[in-house]
């Protein structure tokens, strides 16, 4: 009886015991997560900074729909799309759709990656103080350039000499608090203050970083790049001395033409740094946009095992080029099965749909993508100096020579206006130039028969659906 | 944890140590009343513990009883049980009455039984002879239509993928709505674990359907709420087969036979195709030009157009595969130990092609009796399974896919007479030759317990289990694939997950006499599930001959990592009974989750129910017509926690650009994150007429979830996408109808069952959130998953044109699909549910034809935007579109104009969107035992032979493959599970199978 009082005691002690000991087995911490307090360090924001850098080189951005967004929306007729993947042929066909995935992803990576490098500015205080220039300079750096790609695809496009109150794209400077945050209810700021804030960013980081890094990672932002980024968003802008300002910075840190490849084609498909890599967008077998339903060169090549040869560079294209130039030539029987054998700009594809013109550009998934090249700074600098009169860093003839030459043209001995659009159309062809470069030309776009006005919304992507459902206070463009 | 390993073992020693005493010995004889002879294998229990024995081959038994007051229980399957006071008898003879009704059955209740009659919640429930022979993989599939209130769908026809299961509609948005799976006491590993670049699996198909004895799915909350924490969504309770004192039984079982699709689509033949793109050509106004004809645009689309190829794609995805299955148990025992042993074979090939599964798995279910205090056993599963995957329903190299293929594309290139690599998407023959993906796993689920009674009526049981599930994944993409190409692409990855529980409760039964009953029951359980998966995937193979990493000179994908949750649960039960009328039962049960915050980790969970035996009351005594009649209502809360782990931090993780090492904000704080949790009540009645040859039960319940773990959006400006808090309502309410007849007796007998559940889901608050996933919704005053489209309104028939409606009003049509609002245009989820079994008997023959419904539900077809959409490329169409295109002025069709290249009518709209309806002949068995003067001349105790014919007949006025379709995309978050209802694309049917089988009882 005794026995049995005691076991009847013990089953009771055990159970108690049990109770007590297995809250602590609630504590569970993540593997392969750290908690944010524990990234408010030096190294913390330094990597939160890389991390950044991560965002950019995804499908959703440069890597991807900085190119084909540009291209598709723009294409009258230079390309065909054999697509059927919807969003795709919806842009093609200028139809587009403000739940369309493409268009959702590039807001949501830019405004991560913002967050990121707005976290970092916040905390800059933190940064060892020998590193806390670069440190700015380059989070500064990744927030201009983001807005400037968020405010020429969400807005509409930027008037020179106006005031430009249309609406741009939300403008946070600030990382994310806890919630309610300042950076969740905002509105949209217009394009003339989102270009306020690009070019105050980029001027910041141009003045705090070094012309290069030294050893350092080639993707990354240097003094010399911000003042690349800067002809651009100057150029868009109109101010065209300083736009022709900032690529003459550009040109003459890389040497002059000295540094353009050889071909034109040499510039593309690289796994290493060429020398006229401005910027550009480092990828490798373990980070890149990917191969299948992603990276750029899923939808433009057509090569085997690689590329599904969505993108077919049609004769109205190959027309625009003069005899002659090595840019227009398409290379028939790619011996091999990879890109690195073709040496020509186009290529007849060999791939799952061969037999369709594609361009050499995006032939390789995990080879570095091109962001700025040299040559655009030539082109820039001869618009820049044919819009504003002037020959700063030298004369548009001789910069738009340059690029001649290389494509193994005869130097024009006069220039036009037409020159230097067409020039810049044909060298920086499906780099995701066209459509802004089209809309700060004024020219009109072809939807089959229908112009579009370089200002019309349909040219203009919508803001996604899903922010616009969450966010009361962001407007939708017109006509969606 | 090491503290409660030395724990356990103290306790258990201790267990074992003690004494017990004899009492004295009762023998006698179980009968039938029916014809006097004998009933082996009965048991016989002491009340209130686990003390029993069962009768020999005739029916003898003896037990050793401790007093007087002693009860003991009869029981045996089919009859009905009977309870008899010990008194100062030494013989008790008993002769047992079948049982027309199931009312006495045991029902397992969690942490316990109970006797059905003396249930107050709602409890559906499945045995093992309706779901014996089954030929489906999982058991999921075999209880389909079988229990009111469940609803069971196959995402597609592949083996080995997740099945839905949704006991009395979805109960979340955002967290998980699968159920409970607990076996043989223990909550098992249920969640997908295989690659995050296909569609789920289900893990649930390494148990072993014909090792389970019974199925109880318990659906209100009174029921469940013992499981409190993880029981919103209801817990599937299984107990597998156990032995019992006797000569040892030995069965085997086997089958074999063949599937193929439930049904083919159609799609154009060579002629019919050029008829229809010359048409489609001609409508879009000649695009290469004036002078251009057709034949110019099949030149530049399709190379291999005039060699004069009329391929059937159809027929080249799909197959008939084989299947066959054995399995082998023993089980018997002494009065002190018992066993059951079970080995099992089951090999199946797909319907697609290069979809195969096959798994053996073994069973040893021991238990002993030490002392007539102390008994322990165990349970011991150990599966190996293979699956042969083919590729996601979303990728060009899926079978099904190839049906996107012109029959004008030849199959075999004609200039090599290889595989055609020219076809206008992917030849899905070349991914079928040279790509493989194996899934082995190798699972292991154990438990061990004891059982000691420390007092009469008062019992300590301590269990303790494991599930190891270790799962391999080697995947080969050949040099000539889309995927694999240009060098081939190997992968390897390996997942373990190991779950370890226990459970430790005591429990108290006390009897005085007629007048009070009561059953108590209060304990604790831990769980901690801990998961590693290591994964790479590498290029550059020298040919394709080699597969495996090795041979690869180039890593593209790495990566390992861990994760893991626990529950700590304390729990109470009181079951009383009141003059043999009036129940009441009363649980609670506190759990932490490791998935909240310190503050807010543990949530409590209490139930009540009540029910009242009307038969029992005098007034009812004798009233012939009424032989049993129960009312039932109960109220509870249950909680739902099934999120991702970690969800309430801040949270940073690592980023790689190109080697250089970052790290990036992930997740947003949300340190009040807390509990989801489901009030639900149920009110019911349980009836039975004429002798009970009519039984059945209503069902009416409502069930609010509050507080919903929501995946809010947040604004893409803030950084993040979403954060998880508790925001929004949800609401199921519904009936259940349960009718089971005894329609004839005798020689011929017929019995039926038929249920059919009614659900409506509602959205009922979401605080103004639009959670979207593509084309379902989940917004406020509606069904969740809602599809939220254009709306399709028909043909213009003067031009051809597709037209939609502008706007939800349905008044104005435009032809320009992205000028079309978009708006609620259909409810994927069922209007009602059910099923309807029959079971014939005459001599030896034995007939089951099992049909089960759909009703209510639509489904997007979104391949039909390329399988219907007139040509706008070169995907072969549908002959239901070739039949009912637009031709001209004055028509008036279902589908518009064919016009190539130009896209009328293309897109997503609620023209894709169709009627899931549907009743199928689920399951038809046709068997004859043999009598036993003949099996028995060559020693057999048993034979039976049988037919089976699974989903012989579907009616369905859908279109597609199957409308039991549903593609939740690959590596879904529980999220995009519950919201992606109701999508086909490229899903493979149900297959329909026949099998021949043989039963023996050596």
């Amino acid at each position: 009886m005794k026995k049995r009082n005691i076991f009847k005691l013990l089953s009771i002690i055990t159970l108690a015991v049990f109770a007590g000991s297995c809250d602590k087995l609630l504590d569970v911490e993540p593997e392969q997560s750290i908690f944010s307090e524990d990234a408010l360090t030096h190294e913390g924001m330094v990597n939160t900074l890389y991390g950044a850098y991560a965002r950019l080189g995804g499908p959703e951005l440069y890597a991807g729909t900085s190119i084909y967004h540009s291209d598709l929306l723009a294409n009258d007729g230079d390309a065909n799309w054999a697509g059927t993947f919807i969003g795709y042929r919806q842009m093609n066909w200028k139809e587009l759709d403000p739940n369309d995935g493409t268009i959702t992803a590039k807001w949501l990576a830019s405004y991560r990656a913002i967050n990121s490098v707005n976290t970092v500015l916040k905390n800059l205080n933190l940064v060892n103080e020998g590193d806390r220039g670069w440190v700015e300079g380059e989070a500064k750096f990744i927030r201009g350039i983001l807005l400037f790609e968020l405010v020429r695809f969400y807005g509409l496009p930027y008037e020179p000499g106006q005031t430009n109150s249309q609406p741009g794209v939300p403008l946070i400077l600030e990382p994310f608090a806890d919630l309610p945050s300042p950076s969740a209810n905002v509105s949209r700021a217009t394009v003339e203050a989102v270009y306020t804030q690009v070019v105050s960013d980029l001027v910041d980081a141009r003045d705090m970083l070094s012309p290069a890094i030294a050893g350092g990672n080639q993707g990354r932002a240097t003094s010399t790049v911000a003042s690349a980024f800067l002809s651009r968003v100057y150029l868009a802008m109109g101010m065209n001395a300083e736009a022709a300002n900032q690529a003459t910075i550009v040109i003459d840190q890389f040497g002059g033409e000295d540094a353009l490849n050889d071909t034109p084609r040499a510039a593309f498909n690289n796994d290493n740094y060429t020398s006229e890599d401005v910027f550009m967008i480092v990828q490798n077998a373990t980070s890149n946009a990917g191969q299948a339903n992603a990276g750029i060169g899923t939808f433009m090549a057509s090569l085997p095992g690689y590329g599904r040869g969505d993108f077919r560079i049609t004769d109205a294209h190959i027309a625009r080029y003069e005899e002659g130039d090595l840019r227009a030539r398409t290379q028939v029987g790619v011996p091999g099965t990879s890109i690195t054998v073709v040496r020509e700009m186009h290529y007849i594809g060999v791939g799952t749909r061969r037999g369709f013109r594609m361009t050499s550009k995006w032939g390789k998934y995990d080879a570095n993508i091109n962001v700025i090249r040299l040559a655009e700074m030539f082109l820039t600098r001869a618009e820049a100096n044919f819009e504003n009169g002037s020959d700063i860093g030298d004369e548009p003839l001789d910069d738009i020579n340059v690029i001649r030459n290389r494509a193994g043209l005869d130097e024009l001995e006069v220039l036009t206006r037409e020159d230097i659009h067409r020039e810049r159309r044909l060298e920086l062809a499906w780099e995701g130039h066209r459509l802004h470069d089209a809309k700060r030309w004024k020219e009109t776009i072809y939807d089959g028969d229908t112009p579009l006005e370089y200002d019309s919304p349909r040219l203009v992507l919508p803001i996604p659906q899903r922010e616009i459902d969450v966010n009361d206070n962001l407007e939708q463009n017109p006509g969606y | 944890m090491r503290k409660i390993v030395i724990l356990s073992f103290i306790s258990f020693f201790m267990l074992t140590a003690v004494a017990w005493t004899q009492g004295r010995n009762v023998t006698g004889r179980v009968a039938s009343a029916e014809d006097g002879l004998g009933i082996p294998g009965a048991s016989v229990v002491l009340k209130g513990t686990s003390v029993g024995t069962v009768t020999d081959f005739d029916g003898m038994y003896s037990i050793s009883v401790p007093s007087a007051e002693s009860v003991l229980v009869y029981s045996f399957v089919g009859m009905e049980s009977q309870e008899i006071v010990a008194g100062s008898q030494s013989v008790i003879n008993v002769s047992l009455q079948p049982a027309l009704l199931d009312l006495d059955e045991v029902v397992v209740v969690g942490y316990g039984t109970r006797l059905k009659s003396e249930l107050t919640g709602s409890i559906a429930m499945v045995r093992a002879e309706d779901i014996a022979n089954t030929t489906q993989p999982s058991f999921e599939s075999a209880i389909q239509g079988r229990t009111a209130g469940v609803y069971v769908q196959g995402g597609s026809g592949k083996i080995g993928q997740a099945i839905k299961v949704r006991v009395r509609g979805s109960a979340s948005v955002s967290a998980s709505n699968q159920p409970l799976y607990v076996v043989d006491g223990f909550p098992i590993i249920a969640e997908d674990l295989g690659t995050a670049g296909n569609e789920p699996i289900n893990p649930m198909a390494d148990l072993n359907p014909a090792d389970i004895e019974s199925i109880q799915v318990l659906k209100d909350a009174s029921a469940a709420a013992i499981y409190g924490s993880r029981a919103a969504n209801g817990v599937v309770l299984i107990t597998t087969k156990r032995g019992q004192e006797g000569a040892t039984q030995i069965n085997f079982s086997t089958q074999v036979g063949f599937s193929e699709p439930a049904n083919r689509v159609g799609f154009l033949n060579r002629e019919q195709y050029l008829d229809l793109f010359e048409i489609a050509y001609e409508n879009a106004g000649k695009p290469f030009g004036e002078e251009s004809t057709y034949e110019d645009a099949l030149d530049w689309g399709l190379e291999n157009w005039r060699e004069g190829s009329d391929t059937n794609w159809e027929d080249q995805a799909l197959k008939r595969g084989n299947l066959q299955q054995y399995d082998l148990s023993a089980s018997g025992g002494t009065a002190n130990t018992r066993f059951y042993t079970a080995l099992s074979y089951v090999d199946q090939e797909g319907i697609l092609l290069g979809n195969e599964y096959d798994r053996i798995s073994g069973r040893l279910n021991l238990d002993q009796t030490v002392t007539d205090r102390l008994a322990f056993g165990m349970n011991l599963n150990f599966v190996r399974s293979e699956t042969n995957r083919v590729a996601n329903d979303n990728a060009f190299s899926t079978p099904l896919q190839m049906i996107a293929l012109p029959p004008l594309d030849p199959t075999h290139d004609p200039e090599t007479g290889e595989l055609n690599r020219w076809t206008v998407y992917e030849n899905g023959l070349v991914p079928a030759e040279y790509n493989n993906f194996d899934q082995e796993v190798y699972r292991s689920i154990g438990n061990v317990f004891a059982n000691y009674s420390i007092l009469p009526g008062l019992q300590f049981r301590s269990e303790w289990g494991v599930d190891v599930y270790n799962q391999r994944e080697v995947g080969y993409q050949g040099r000539l694939t889309n995927d694999g190409g240009p060098t081939g692409v190997g992968s390897d990855r390996t997942v373990t997950m190991r779950s370890v529980s226990t459970n430790n409760y005591l429990t108290y039964d006390q009897n005085f006499g007629n007048i009070f009953d009561m059953n108590l029951t209060g304990g604790m359980s831990f769980q901690d599930a801990k998961q590693d998966v290591a994964s790479i995937t590498s290029r550059n193979f020298p040919n394709d001959q080699f597969r495996r990493l090795a041979s690869a000179s180039e890593i593209s994908f790495a990566s390992s990592t861990g994760t893991r949750y626990s529950y700590v649960s304390y729990f109470t039960r009181a079951n009383l009974k009141f003059y043999d009328r009036y129940l009441l039962s009363l649980s609670g049960r506190v759990d932490g989750s490791s998935r909240f915050s310190e503050d807010s980790r543990y949530g409590f969970f209490p139930a009540a129910s009540a029910a009242w035996i009307l038969t029992n009351e005098d007034f009812l005594d004798n009233v012939g017509l009424i032989s049993f009649l129960k009312l039932r209502a109960s109220w509870g809360v249950v909680g739902n926690s099934e999120i991702g782990n970690f969800q309430y931090q801040a949270l940073y993780q690592a980023s790689n650009y190109a080697g250089l090492s970052g790290m990036i904000p992930t997740t947003v704080l949300s340190p009040d994150l807390r509990w989801e949790t489901t009030y639900q009540s149920d009110i019911g009645i349980d009836f039975g007429f004429l002798d009970n040859r009519i039984t059945g039960e209503i069902d009416y319940y409502v069930k609010n979830t509050e507080d919903l773990l929501l995946s809010v959006n947040l604004p893409g400006t803030s950084g993040f996408n979403n954060v998880t808090k508790n925001v929004g309502n949800l609401r199921n309410r519904g009936w259940e109808f349960v009718l089971n007849t005894v329609n004839l007796t005798g020689d011929f007998q017929w019995n039926s069952s038929f249920n059919i559940a009614f659900n409506e889901n509602e959205v009922t608050n979401l605080d103004d959130q639009i959670i979207q996933d593509g084309v379902n919704r989940a917004m406020e005053g509606q069904p969740l998953g809602v599809f939220y489209t254009r709306v399709y309104a028909g043909v213009d028939p003067e031009n051809g044109d597709a037209l939609f409606y502008t706007d939800d009003t349905r008044t104005e049509t435009t032809n320009r699909l992205s000028a079309a609002e978009n708006q609620v245009a259909g409810n994927p989820n069922p209007d009602f549910i059910g099923g309807f079994t029959n079971i014939f008997r005459y001599k030896g023959f034995d007939l089951n034809v099992m049909f089960q419904f759909v009703y209510g539900n639509e489904v997007i077809n979104s391949g039909r935007q390329w399988q219907a959409d007139g040509l706008s490329w070169f995907d072969n169409q549908t002959l239901d579109f070739y039949e009912n295109f637009w031709k001209e002025p004055g028509d008036n069709t279902k589908y518009p104009q064919p016009r190539w290249l130009d896209g009328n009518g293309y897109g997503v709209s609620s023209m894709l969107i169709f009627d899931g309806s549907y009743v199928r002949l689920k399951d038809a068995t046709l068997g004859y035992t043999l009598p036993a003067n003949i099996s028995s001349t060559v020693n057999l105790n048993s034979a039976r032979i049988f037919v089976k014919g699974l989903n012989l007949l579907t009616w369905t006025e859908y279109p597609g493959w199957d409308p039991e379709a549903n593609f939740v995309g690959t590596g879904p978050s529980n999220q995009q599970q519950n919201l992606r209802q109701g999508r086909d694309f490229y899903t493979a049917p149900q297959p329909r199978s026949i099998t021949f089988g043989v039963t023996l009882g050596l």
